[in-house]
């Protein structure tokens, strides 16, 4: 079931076009990353989502409704705001949001504790947030995010900042989330990491575009099959790596010189390579395919080469 | 009941403001008192070098202590709408608040009125203070003067409404909350009688302000006010209220257009 519905989404401010007639849809209970650089209209796009944007054109359905009319169904965290009160304690904090939602009493008590209890908050659940540390702060926001029983939590930027250990920790909350709570989460970050180990769809925007949209197994997919490692029998010269600057396909050159790295349309293509790199007596010891991570895909997507 | 937990927690909220920001608390009331007794000491000078009378704030030393007072509730009602805004929009909080199922208006309404209540305590504080440092004790009746306050009270939300939409557009509009304190005098040291009665009841606030002079000042009591003054004082706070309720819903909905709520 589609839970979130983005159709034909388009806003500008003055001359600037922010999100440029944009639509995807996310399903009931997957983890989907909305990824792009900076000023890709990531951040529009999720306040649109939030109804805290009025988009210049096209709607937002929430579960088929009207976003403004079913706002009930989202939570959210949004990036570079401390999104709490610091002088507010982890369980006033949460008491307060579920109260301005119009929640409280003893069912949102339970659940309050049942939150502090699950993300390792019990212990400070009486200091206020000012005294906590910023990867404990963003696992306070995060339980405020789900403190309300939304359908829909969505989290900005939830690991900008964070070290190593918290980083796991906020990873560990995200799966929990999904799997257990069975919430639907739209993340947007920068941390490939994150999503490559959490998410399951992709949709990347640049330039207020969507320019790529699948599950971030096909993308693997589509990427490792057309990734080649070249180790060579010596590292290269200087006028081998003229020669190769000056071809047409892009070598990409690894390990100080030892091997090249390239992206292929066709596979058929690696045979039309070897014969290049032969005009130069360029001698190869192995050719493999590449193992690619998410980051790389990422980055030929976002910078134009991605097909 | 949804209006219920609000109410709580916006008000459990404003007590431990109070509390955890204690230096603050604590300079806004001695700011408060300083500057009123600043300015009673002014007057009295004043009038005496100028061989005047001395008070002519409100006629009599009891008049200048109540319109102190009276101003002190408006500038704290007033503003308080428009600084929540700028301060959550600084603190990151201003995007959670928006997102509610009851709309922004309303839990700003709530807080303001919650904020109230812990302020008119600050003010009651005050009060006392002065009464004991000029050693001038008026006669009041609580009850009966928190009622005509808290009936009036809503056109003063009405204008913090409409700064608080301003500061959702505009975020820094300090100089011309500076500018409407000068007002908010103007419209309190005015004298009784010293107003058309078609004046004195289009001005926000100003038929609750005549109602409060009356009762501390010459010692009326609420039942012999006639049952138009109440009227009039009920439809300028309510048409004020609605006033402030639309702009405030017009501005937030420009905000969110030009992409500029929480952005600050």
């Amino acid at each position: 079931m589609k839970v979130i519905e983005v159709n034909n989404l388009v806003k500008k401010y003055g001359d600037l076009t922010a999100v440029n007639n944009i639509s995807f849809s996310v399903n009931e209970g997957s983890i989907c990353a909305i990824l792009g650089p900076n000023g890709s209209g990531k951040t529009t796009t999720i306040k649109s989502i939030c109804n805290l944007i009025i988009p210049d054109e096209g709607n937002i359905k929430l579960f088929g409704k009207d976003n403004k009319k079913s706002i009930d169904n989202i939570a959210a965290l949004f990036e570079g705001t401390r999104n709490l009160y610091w002088r507010l304690t982890p369980r006033e904090n949460l008491r307060y949001f579920a109260g301005i939602r119009g929640l409280g009493g003893k069912k949102i008590e339970k659940k309050i504790d049942e939150l502090l209890d699950r993300f390792d908050l019990e212990d400070k659940k009486d200091t206020v947030v000012n005294n906590l540390s910023r990867g404990m702060r963003q696992k306070v926001a995060i339980a405020m995010t789900l403190i309300c029983d939304t359908e829909i939590i969505i989290l900005d930027e939830p690991t900008l900042g964070l070290d190593v250990k918290s980083f796991m920790e906020i990873k560990n909350m995200l799966r929990y989330i999904s799997n257990n709570m069975k919430k639907t989460v739209l993340l947007s970050t920068h941390d490939m990491n994150l999503v490559e180990e959490v998410c399951e769809d992709i949709i990347i925007l640049n330039r207020g575009n969507i320019i790529a949209q699948d599950t971030i197994g096909n993308l693997l997919d589509m990427f490792r099959s057309m990734t080649y490692e070249i180790n060579l029998q010596d590292t290269i010269t200087e006028e081998q790596k003229e020669y190769l600057s000056s071809l047409e396909n892009e070598f990409y050159l690894i390990n100080d010189g030892d091997a090249l790295e390239i992206d292929i349309l066709d596979s058929k293509d690696i045979y039309k390579i070897i014969d290049i790199l032969k005009v130069k007596n360029i001698l190869i010891k192995e050719v493999k395919q590449k193992n690619i991570n998410f980051e790389r895909v990422y980055l030929n997507l976002t910078s134009g080469e991605g097909k | 009941m949804k209006l219920f937990y609000l109410f709580k927690v916006s008000i459990e909220k404003s007590f431990k403001d109070v509390i955890r920001y204690k230096f603050n608390t604590i300079s806004e009331i001695l700011s408060l008192y300083c500057l009123f007794i600043a300015m009673f000491l002014g007057v009295k000078v004043f009038g005496s070098t100028m061989n005047v009378s001395p008070i002519e704030l409100g006629k009599t030393i009891e008049g200048f202590v109540i319109g102190y007072f009276l101003w002190i509730i408006m500038l704290m009602v007033y503003e308080n709408t428009a600084y929540s805004i700028t301060n959550d929009a600084n603190r990151g909080t201003l995007e959670q608040i928006s997102m509610t199922n009851q709309g922004l208006h309303r839990v700003l309404i709530v807080r303001s009125i919650s904020n109230l209540i812990v302020n008119l305590l600050t003010c009651f504080i005050v009060l006392l203070t002065i009464m004991e440092t000029t050693n001038y004790w008026l006669d009041i009746n609580v009850l009966e003067l928190l009622l005509i306050i808290l009936l009036g009270i809503f056109s003063m939300f009405g204008i913090g409404l409409i700064f608080g939409g301003l500061a959702l557009i505009f975020k820094r509009i300090q100089s011309l909350l500076n500018v409407v304190q000068y007002f908010l005098i103007a419209l309190v040291i005015t004298g009784q009688g010293s107003l058309s009665k078609l004046v004195a009841s289009i001005l926000p606030f100003r038929p609750s302000i005549d109602k409060v002079y009356a009762t501390t000042l010459m010692g009326n009591k609420l039942s012999d006010f006639p049952a138009s003054d109440y009227l009039i004082l009920i439809a300028n706070s309510v048409v004020y209220f609605t006033i402030g309720l639309i702009v405030f819903n017009r501005c937030s909905k420009i905000a969110r257009k030009r992409g500029l709520l929480g952005q600050y």
